[in-house]
């Protein structure tokens, strides 16, 4: 009784996996027919449905592959590591000039982290992967300060091309006319131009605000305070003088016996 | 204007004098600023990429 019944369910389940098999099927058949379509119908003879039906399955692979295997392609990298470095006065005169400089350097030290000192405290940065794109790419440093209120030269974007082992540097010089806090943004962008195809991109490395103070003396600005250091340093040094009135004195008499 | 007021007034604008020259002349204190840049900011942003990211 017991073997019967065993016996029946085996056979059930064989029959029941039997039925299931065609049933899976289709579905990866369509598939393989929407990715092929007309083409590889055109080619199969009328008697022989199924064989050609199979045939597509095996063709899709071998097209799809191509395509992942191009999504993967590994993007060039630059080979060295570089660092930004900002150098700027937090401080300036009013209607004096100064220099702003930005680098986009080699790091050459290799593995040791770039490091800062700013106000007393000590700022430690990351040593830089940089993508390489050399090989494939034309790259161009630019750069730009904007700034309201103060006077900036150049006012408009710098390039300056970007090759292996070389760094960039921009220089602006900025003159503040009045006293005050002006704030503004350096914008660094690297543009890479494909060497095969002209194609251009911009990608945008850093936007560093920048806080410059203006300041003055009395309301004196830098030039207008040098004029009249120099001027009363004259003045005074003349006024001050313990034996002035002897030299005015020995100046007249010489003058005079120099007229008789 | 006697002797000694003289000497003074010329000292007072000496010093003063000197304080605007010094203070004109001194040079600017530079700030050097090193800024971090992760390497994702340095990728080519090409389509490709975004494939890639997608897919993973």
């Amino acid at each position: 009784m017991n073997r019967t019944l065993i016996f029946t369910i085996i056979i059930g389940v064989i029959l029941l996996a039997g039925c299931g098999a065609p049933a899976a099927a289709p579905p990866a058949e369509s598939a393989t027919e929407s990715v092929d379509e007309a083409p590889q119908a055109t080619k199969v003879p009328s008697g022989a449905t199924e064989p050609a039906l199979v045939e597509p399955t095996a063709a899709f692979p071998s097209e799809s592959t191509p395509t992942v295997a191009a999504a993967f392609t590994p993007q060039p990298a630059f080979p060295e590591r570089r660092r930004l470095t900002l150098e700027f006065p937090p401080r300036i005169r009013a209607g004096d000039s100064d220099v702003v400089r930005l680098t986009l350097e080699v790091d050459d030290l290799g593995n040791i982290t770039p490091t800062a000192e700013m106000g007393g405290n000590v700022v430690t940065g990351e040593v830089i992967e940089i993508p390489n794109l050399y090989e494939s790419h034309h790259v161009i440093a630019e750069a730009r300060f904007d700034i309201a209120g103060m006077e900036v030269r150049p006012p408009d974007l710098v390039s300056q091309p970007l090759t292996q082992g070389t760094s960039a540097t921009f220089y602006w010089s900025i003159r503040p006319q009045a006293a005050g806090d002006y704030r503004g943004t350096i914008w660094l962008y690297l543009r890479f131009v494909d060497r095969l195809n002209g194609e251009e991109s911009l990608k945008t490395v850093s936007a560093q605000i920048v806080e410059v103070e203006a300041v003055n003396l009395l309301g004196l600005s830098g030039a207008v305070a040098r004029t009249t250091g120099v001027v009363g340093s004259i003045v005074g040094t003349v006024l001050g003088f313990p034996f002035l009135e002897d030299i005015v004195k020995f100046l007249f008499k010489r003058r005079r016996q120099h007229h008789k | 204007m006697t002797r000694g007021a003289r000497i003074v007034l010329g000292m007072i604008l000496l010093i003063l004098s000197c304080a605007l020259l010094i203070w004109s002349l001194l040079p600017a204190r530079r700030e050097t600023r090193t800024q971090p840049i992760s390497p994702a900011e340095l990728q080519l942003p090409t389509p490709s990429s975004f494939v890639i990211s997608s897919i993973l």
